[in-house]
């Protein structure tokens, strides 16, 4: 549970870009998962594949619904960053560098519209192909390439603005 | 030639190797021509790389915690989830409860129902307000008393009609004060008192109780509030037992006391 744990709260925290939020949405998405449980199917292939793609699911539903109504953006993002840092024993310079570049990406990710963000998140960062990602989402995979693509020029543009790159 | 624009929509199938070969080589063309396509280009590949190096994040080390809790509730028994129900209305519940309670509460709809029957239940009780009186009923509860006024008023002078006639065939002495009639009402509440208190403590040895039947009274005419008649038929049968029970108690102390016109007559 404790390695599925973190992988969903990895996809919550890159859709939602708050930690509060991403554990929420952990949570939530456990919940469906108990209910749902009952559903799966052996022949479907691997409990742990079956769990990420219902997860991955979930997570997209909820973000959806939430980005309808945006009442709470990923604006708190690594505001207690700081304080969990100090806790690390081994905090050598560079891993400090290098979660903070996590935290920019993040940031800019969250600065994406949400349909942009969706589709750049699923392709570049969890690797999905265009039609995963269409069957996914529900659109076209024309409009997928086109959402990744200005997604991508957009990435670019706001991480050239916050001087990452 | 392909213009900055084209170029810019293909940016993305360029780095995925999904162009044809003929819109590859435009593609190359117009990077080597166009020094801000080829800036652009770097950013999205650089931007690219470092989503490709971004981190896993570590969750706050009591998610998986909460994890279990949540589906330690999900899993709890729907008769557990019922009897935990008055204590969540109360406020009662204990963090570890309420979490419990809500983690079923979120994956059991038939529990959920009921809790928000409950709710609505509890809400519409809330509304209740009194009911109005019926109209003409304070006007008729003022009659009711009036009569049982005229009652003990009555008997009272009943009461002084035989001293007054004792006194005078002598068969006692004058009293010393001679009740006057504005004593009258004083004497009539201060009996009623006694009376009263006389039946507290006698706890039912005289057979008419009045409290209980006060209480009956008011415990009746809350529930048929609507009916004035009913409250008022009640008020005069509470008027009766408050005259028979002066009566009964009068003649009782009569015969107990032996001589009640002496003790009346001293001071």
């Amino acid at each position: 549970m404790r390695q599925y744990s973190r992988r969903v709260y990895n996809l919550a925290y890159r859709f939602t870009g708050n930690r509060a939020a991403a554990e929420d949405l952990t949570q939530e998405v456990f919940l469906r998962l108990y209910r749902t449980l009952e559903q799966y199917d052996p022949r479907e292939g691997d409990l742990a594949n079956w769990l990420m793609r219902v997860a991955r699911n979930l997570i997209i539903d909820e973000y959806r619904r939430r980005a309808r109504t945006p009442t709470e953006a990923g604006e708190d993002l690594g505001d207690h960053e700081y304080h969990l840092r100090a806790d690390e024993r081994d905090d050598p310079h560079a891993l400090v560098e290098r979660r903070e570049l996590s935290e920019l990406i993040h940031a800019a990710l969250a600065k994406l519209s949400p349909e942009l963000r969706a589709c750049v998140i699923l392709r570049d960062l969890e690797g999905l192909s265009y039609q995963e990602i269409a069957e996914l989402l529900h659109i076209p995979e024309g409009t997928v390439k086109s959402r990744i693509n200005r997604g991508r020029l957009e990435l670019a543009r706001v991480l050239r603005r916050m001087r990452v790159i | 030639m392909m213009d900055c624009r084209q170029f810019e929509h293909l940016i993305s199938e360029y780095l995925d190797g999904t162009l044809s070969e003929e819109r590859a080589e435009a593609f190359v063309a117009h990077l080597f021509s166009c020094a801000a396509c080829r800036a652009l280009l770097d950013d999205v590949q650089a931007a690219l790389a470092l989503c490709r190096s971004v981190e896993e994040v570590a969750p706050s080390p009591d998610l998986d915690a909460r994890l279990r809790h949540v589906l330690r509730g999900a899993a709890m028994s729907c008769g557990a989830f019922g009897e935990l129900i008055p204590n969540y209305f109360d406020g009662v519940l204990t963090a570890d409860e309420y979490h419990l309670f809500e983690a079923h509460a979120r994956v059991c709809s038939n529990c959920r129902q009921a809790l928000e029957d409950v709710a609505a239940v509890l809400r519409l009780l809330n509304d209740v307000g009194p009911v109005a009186l019926p109209e003409s009923l304070n006007e008729r509860l003022l009659k009711a008393v009036r009569l049982l006024d005229r009652d003990l008023s009555r008997s009272w002078l009943w009461r002084l009609r035989r001293r007054w006639a004792a006194w005078r065939l002598g068969w006692s002495g004058p009293p010393r004060s001679l009740p006057l009639p504005q004593w009258a009402m004083a004497m009539v509440l201060c009996a009623a008192t006694f009376g009263l208190v006389f039946l507290n403590f006698s706890g039912g040895g005289g057979g008419v109780s009045i409290r209980p039947a006060i209480a009956r009274l008011f415990d009746r005419a809350a529930a048929v509030s609507m009916e004035g008649e009913r409250m008022v038929e009640h008020v005069e049968r509470w008027r009766a037992q408050v005259s028979a029970f002066l009566r009964t108690f009068r003649s009782d102390r009569e015969r107990s006391e032996g001589a009640p016109k002496e003790r009346r007559s001293s001071p």
